[in-house]
């Protein structure tokens, strides 16, 4: 360590001990300074040892000594003052170590205080241990994983949709595109036809083409075009494409038209295939719809009076009416006070004698 | 200014505990079905040992083996057996007759005794572990300055580097958080549950940040012990790693369970924090825990008074605390090797077994009262306690 270090360091412990009146430990200044234990000692040492020539009284100073006990042949660790340093020596083997551990300005030693430097320095997370430690290999972090976090559950209800919607480029589950919707009516009707037929075959290849003519690449060849969805089909159709033109070679005419008579067939089977779709989709017409009776405003109107229609409306019941039900009649309710649903009535046997002078009992039902 | 960092010598380590650990949550078995699996298994070593002892001069019953204890079947004891010094759970062979009226008159006796030793290893260097227990972090602001000591000498900083870069290993075996138990008040409430009080929040958190200091040195296991943060019976399962959130960061850091059985460089050390040993003391009149810890040996059986007088697992078809094996260590809060904590001070033994081998037994005194930490040499089985003191 250059003397120009020594010195930056020699101001900074002086600036703490004195000024700021702190409690320096080995430990607490190897951390900050971010030095090894074994050059902090040194550092403390010097220091001490410079200020003790200096001015005597101004610095307290606490020792650890290390080695054997003479009494029990125990090995101790002593933290002593400075005063009792020569008494507690004698306590030990020949063979100690004398090393520094805290100076502070401050005559009046509290060892827990000193204690709680080291302390409270330790709560502050570090790295590593400090440097000049003696560690093991296995004193590293571990390695912590991150959970991956489980996609969100598909939506229960009908007609809503999840609370978590799927970030865009991600797929979350299987999405249907529209082109895939509009190929399965077209796999449907090749599952309708159904027949094994070359004919059935190349329908349906053309009626897949059709559908795709908003996403179709032209080719070399001219067939339909390659779509995401229907990539396979695309290729099914080429290769359907390409079968049929071979066969059509070998066919014979009267082949021919048996084939022709087959796709008339075949395209009205379609158009009723392909119609039920749109029947099911096609809204339904207004005018389409059974007229339901309706009751008409019928108005009486007098010769004597004015073109206003609504003149009397303050007279006139504006109650629709119709001649075929005769008027209603209001009939007298009697208002019967109601007993509250959560009290029960009591039944109440009651003698009475009738104008004959018999004697009878009835059930009278109390509020 | 870059120091070297000084490296600490490192050991092969096996943790041995996983007949501890791997237990089910059904507590509906009867605990007879303990009694039955020790039997069965101890009959096995029993019968090696009569024949040692007295060959095939007597013949052996089976008739004579009690499966179950009552009113009817239980059998008076007369002769050469100290039954003081015997608690219930132990198994042994018995040589004698029956006198009729349920008295059985005993001439001599045989237990499992000393199970055949692993050969202990052969060390060219010193190789230390270190065994600390009864820290009491509750009341760890009377002895703050003990404590940075020790984590300071870990380190390194207080010289005699050498010898520090021969600890491989610290074992906190039990009662870190408290070594008594928390004092209940009285209430009318018919719910038994009690809230953790805020000191022994505190007190985690301050433990948790020991060992985070010990852990960027060395590897450290943690017992969990009687009044720790974790199940009451045996066997008590290793503390969770959430009440540790700065120290179990670090892989040297070993949450275990007690009792713990390891092996460093081939060296068994089998343990617990002090409840059998305390359990036999209290049911029998042994008053030095280091003798108890010597009949564990002979009795092959860690807590013979579990389930009895001691609460263990139901377990159904084995008895995990038979001791096979053990080489060198069986320390306690107060054993030598078999390490036992909770003692006043530092005892150890080292065990002469029949066949020539040493076996160690430790009694590893309180942190908090004494200040002393264990220092067990795994090249020679030496043992020393190391004091950490702030002279006031």
């Amino acid at each position: 360590m250059d003397s120009a270090t020594e010195d930056l360091y020699f101001q900074k412990l002086q600036e703490f001990v004195q000024d700021e009146d702190k409690i320096v430990t080995v430990a607490s200044f190897a951390a900050d300074r971010g030095i090894s234990i074994q050059n902090s000692r040194k550092l403390i040492t010097k220091y001490a040892e410079d200020q003790r020539k200096l001015k005597s009284d101004e610095l307290a100073v606490t020792y650890v000594l290390t080695g054997v006990l003479k009494d029990t042949g125990a090995r101790g660790v002593f933290m002593v003052k400075e005063e009792d340093l020569e008494r507690k020596q004698e306590l030990f083997e020949n063979e100690l170590y004398k090393l520094i551990y805290s100076i502070q300005k401050c005559r009046h030693i509290n060892f827990n205080i000193i204690a709680l430097v080291d302390m409270l320095d330790a709560t502050k997370i570090r790295e590593k241990a400090l440097e000049g430690s003696v560690v093991s290999k296995n004193c590293v972090k571990r390695i912590l994983k991150v959970k991956k976090s489980t996609p969100p559950p598909p939506p229960t209800v009908k007609g809503k949709s999840s609370f978590f919607e799927p970030k865009p480029g991600t797929s979350i589950g299987p999405v249907k595109s529209p082109e895939k919707k509009r190929q399965e009516p077209s796999k449907n009707d090749h599952k309708t036809n159904g027949s094994a037929s070359i004919t059935g075959m190349f329908k349906a290849a053309a009626a897949k083409s059709n559908q795709q003519n908003s996403q179709r690449d032209s080719s070399s060849n001219g067939v339909a075009a390659k779509s995401k969805s229907g990539m396979d089909s695309g290729i099914k159709s080429e290769k359907l494409s390409a079968a049929s033109s071979d066969l059509k070679d070998n066919v014979r005419d009267d082949e021919i038209v048996e084939i022709m008579d087959d796709e008339v067939t075949d395209t009205r089977k379609e158009e009723k295939v392909s119609s039920k779709p749109d029947k099911k989709k096609r809204r339904r017409d207004k005018s389409q719809d059974v007229p339901s009776k309706r009751r008409k405003r019928i108005v009486e109107r007098n010769d004597s009076d004015s073109d206003d229609m609504f003149e009397r409306d303050d007279n006139e019941d504006i109650v629709e009416r119709s001649d075929d039900e005769p008027d209603r009649i209001p009939s007298p309710v009697n208002e019967k006070k109601l007993p509250p649903k959560n009290k029960r009535r009591k039944a109440v046997e009651k003698t009475y004698t009738d104008e004959e002078g018999f004697v009878g009992k009835e059930l009278f039902y109390s509020q | 200014m870059s120091e070297t960092i000084i490296e600490r010598v490192s050991v092969n380590y096996k943790n041995l505990s996983s007949k501890f650990t791997e237990t089910t949550t059904d507590y509906n078995k009867q605990y007879c079905a303990i009694y039955l699996a020790r039997l069965k298994e101890m009959e096995i070593l029993l019968r090696e040992r009569i024949e040692i002892k007295w060959g095939d001069r007597f013949p052996v019953y089976d008739s004579d083996t009690l499966f179950m204890e009552d009113e009817l079947q239980r059998y008076q004891l007369l002769g050469a057996l100290d039954g003081k010094k015997l608690v219930t759970g132990i198994t042994c062979a018995l040589l004698g007759s029956d006198m009729g009226m349920g008295k059985f008159m005993v001439e001599d006796y045989v237990f499992a005794d000393y199970r055949p030793q692993v050969e202990r290893p052969l060390m060219n260097e010193d190789v230390f572990v270190i065994f600390l227990s009864g820290i009491d972090f509750l009341n760890h602001q009377n002895f703050i300055s003990n404590l940075e000591l020790f984590t300071h000498w870990i380190s390194g900083m207080l010289g005699d580097e050498s010898t520090i870069s021969r600890i491989a290993r610290i074992i906190i075996a039990g009662n870190s958080i408290r070594t008594v138990a928390e004092k209940k008040k009285v209430t009318m409430m018919m719910t038994s549950r009690t809230q953790e009080s805020l000191e022994a929040i505190e007190a985690v958190k301050a433990f948790d940040y020991f060992l985070l200091q010990l852990c960027e040195l060395v590897d450290v296991d943690v017992m969990p012990g009687e009044h720790d943060p974790s199940n009451h019976i045996l066997p008590q399962k290793p503390m969770h790693y959430c009440m540790f959130p700065n120290s179990c960061v670090y892989k040297s850091l070993n949450q275990v369970s007690n009792p713990y059985f390891c092996s460093l460089d081939n060296l068994k050390i089998f343990g617990t924090s002090g409840q059998p040993v305390m359990n036999v003391m209290r049911f029998s009149e042994i008053t030095d825990p280091l003798e108890v810890l010597e009949n564990c040996l002979h009795w092959s059986h860690l807590a013979p008074t579990a389930p009895d007088t001691l609460g263990c697992y139901p377990y159904y078809e084995k008895d995990p605390f038979i001791i096979k094996g053990v080489s060198a260590c069986l320390f306690r809060w107060k054993s030598a090797t078999i390490f036992y904590q909770n003692g006043a001070r530092l005892d150890f033994t080292p065990l002469r077994r029949p066949d020539g081998q040493k076996v160690r037994l430790i009694c590893i005194p309180e942190f908090c009262n004494s200040f002393q930490a264990v220092v067990l040499n795994l090249k020679n089985l030496d043992c020393s306690s190391m004091v950490f003191s702030a002279c006031k």
